[in-house]
């Protein structure tokens, strides 16, 4: 029962990594921006407010759809924390963090 | 933007401004668009008559003044993209001694932006409402007849005009015509 509940509250949070976030956020800010600069203008062309309803609509529920669930392309680059393995009191250890591509060693 | 229901949030709170400021461009479009219709009213009779003005037991006489006009009318240059349709109405206005300021719809009409056409063509119309005094009584005096607009858009505020002076029309209100209380 636990597992389901887990499992349901992953779906509902819907996590994404920091890169993920600023994606999510410029294609947000893009899709709704470029909607509504492409409907004013089909509709002020054809000089048919409608064109610019249904193109602004179109935008709008296209920027939900891929903004809002957790894609996996939001998920590309978790956060990888140190193991806890080495982390004794006193900071004796060494862990590896992972920066850019190459891994570096660090005391912890 | 970690979770859904912040995503959600935030791409709902830009719609918002986007919409915004979208229809403030639409609404302000509507000033880009000359509106000088055209028209031209005549005026084929007018009879005033003595009626009972209030309910069937009311015995206070009214007199009610019916107008039959021409209309030839071109309201194409109301109509833009933000138009949802517009409002057209002739109004009869005309002074007096006690209350100086008098104007009263005689007909009107709704035109949609989906109409056929833009013209209208009426001839020898009857005026919708037939109009009377406050005091009760015309007694010949002047009166104006006034065809006025309002554009309702889309997006933005109404707009409101007369068409030019060329289009107003006066006229005398003629003595009643004698007629029993019916």
């Amino acid at each position: 029962m636990e597992a389901i509940q887990d499992q349901f509250q992953t779906i509902v949070d819907g996590f994404i990594d920091f890169q993920g976030q600023k994606l999510a956020e410029q294609i947000a800010t893009y899709t709704l921006t470029v909607s509504a600069i492409v409907g004013f203008l089909a509709g002020f062309v054809s000089q048919n407010i409608v064109y610019t309803l249904y193109i602004c609509l179109a935008g709008t529920g296209l920027a939900f759809l891929v903004v809002v669930p957790p894609w996996p392309i939001y998920n590309q680059a978790p956060v990888r924390f140190l193991s806890s393995g080495n982390g004794r009191k006193g900071g004796s250890g060494v862990g590896t963090i992972i920066v850019g591509e190459e891994e570096v060693k660090v005391k912890t | 933007m970690h979770s859904s229901l912040v995503r959600l949030q935030q791409v709902f709170g830009f719609l918002t401004t986007v919409s915004f400021v979208l229809a403030s461009i639409i609404a302000l479009t509507s000033y880009t668009y000359p509106m000088n219709p055209t028209a031209s009213i005549k005026i084929n009779d007018i009879a005033v008559i003595k009626r009972r003005s209030g309910g069937y037991y009311s015995t206070r006489q009214n007199e009610y003044a019916n107008i039959k006009f021409d209309l030839d009318a071109d309201f194409e240059s109301l109509y833009n993209w933000n138009t949802k349709q517009i409002f057209v109405w002739i109004s009869a206005t005309y002074g007096g001694d006690r209350y100086p300021t008098n104007e009263a719809v005689i007909w009107d009409k709704i035109i949609t932006a989906a109409a056929p056409s833009k013209k209208l063509t009426l001839k020898n119309i009857k005026a919708k409402y037939n109009i009377h005094d406050i005091t009760g009584e015309y007694a010949q005096r002047n009166a104006t007849l006034k065809l006025s607009w309002n554009v309702q858009p889309h997006v933005g505020v109404l707009m409101w005009g007369g068409v030019g002076e060329s289009i107003t029309k006066s006229f005398v209100f003629p003595t009643e015509k004698a007629r029993n209380a019916v």
